[in-house]
């Protein structure tokens, strides 16, 4: 189950998104000393137990983190990764390695579709209905307006379809382009476009609103 | 390019024009250099995607997880049913 692209593996999370979302040629950056997934997941079909242990210690923390922020729940993101990594050991004879997709393609698929899942929502929330955060002194407008920056983010991203907003955690915290998501999510690259197109509308509305709050704190200060 | 083009492009592909198809960039690029709109756009865009990109603190795994779902693991009999890529996991499908 191997894919050409390699950019789902180890990547560095750093700001200059043009430089990591390179050519889908880009290379494999397993360290030398690491058998690659689809080794580890050969020995894991034998049943393995060391080669399972070393597939989950590799991929635990990024599949908890994921699915930490698309359900934005604690237990929500345990019951999802532990349910993925039981299906790895109890279904291994089935793994087929024929060239399919990698493993991480078909790790981030799971984690992505239980989440949207548990999180299943008909529509995104009118922007009006976000609260206002609680502490507003002006006092220290400068240093609560960003706290409100980042927290009312935080708060429009639940406002989002489950849709967008695996697309906006795949794209800003996992750094992936728009077609290692449009794998992982199986759809096209417009489809991915037109998900992230309609969050960043919705969370700069957002943005504008918390500016706009941000002042009136101050004004009425 | 107009301002409402360059603002339809800024929210489809958001606000490093690196990302950009090149000829679209380009053209954005020309914009920008003649539209103080466009540039208060871009910079509004890139001042929101700074502010997400840190978004929550590193979510590590909640000690002893990963030998909760040995022990679970080990504990049950292997299974014939195929991958389950979906939330459901009725659906049973082979990757």
């Amino acid at each position: 189950m191997f894919m050409a692209d390699s950019r789902l593996d180890e990547r560095p999370r750093a700001m200059s998104r043009a430089l990591d979302r390179g050519p889908a040629t880009s290379g494999v950056s397993i360290p030398l000393d690491e058998e690659p997934d689809e080794a580890l997941m050969a020995l894991i079909r034998a049943g393995n137990q060391t080669a399972y242990r070393r597939l989950v210690h590799r991929h635990l923390k990024r599949a908890y983190a994921l699915a930490r922020r698309l359900t934005g729940n604690e237990a929500e993101a345990e019951d999802v990764v532990q349910d993925v990594f039981l299906q790895v050991w109890q279904r291994r004879s089935q793994w087929a390695d024929d060239g399919g997709a990698k493993f991480t393609t078909w790790l981030y698929r799971v984690v992505v579709n239980r989440c949207i899942d548990h999180k299943r929502r008909p529509v995104s929330q009118d922007i009006d209905s976000v609260e206002e955060p609680a502490d507003a002194r002006p006092d220290a407008v400068h240093a609560i307006h960003r706290q409100r920056v980042a927290a009312r983010l935080l708060d429009a991203q639940t406002k989002l379809t489950p849709q967008q907003r695996a697309a906006v955690t795949l794209f800003y915290y996992e750094n992936l382009s728009n077609a290692d998501i449009a794998t992982i999510m199986q759809i096209s690259v417009g489809a991915v476009e037109s998900l992230l197109k309609r969050a960043r509308q919705q969370l700069r509305l957002l943005l504008r609103a918390s500016a706009q709050a941000a002042r009136e704190a101050f004004d009425d200060g | 390019m107009t301002d409402e083009e360059f603002r339809d492009h800024l929210d489809r592909f958001g606000g490093d024009l690196a990302v950009w198809p090149p000829e679209t960039a380009r053209d954005a690029r020309a914009l920008l250099r003649r539209s103080v709109a466009a540039q208060a756009m871009l910079d509004e865009m890139v001042a929101m995607e700074l502010a997400l990109t840190p978004g929550l603190p590193e979510d590590r795994p909640p000690p002893g997880l990963a030998d909760r779902i040995f022990a679970a693991a080990f504990r049950l009999p292997a299974s014939d049913r195929g991958f389950d890529e979906d939330g459901d996991p009725a659906a049973n499908r082979l990757m």
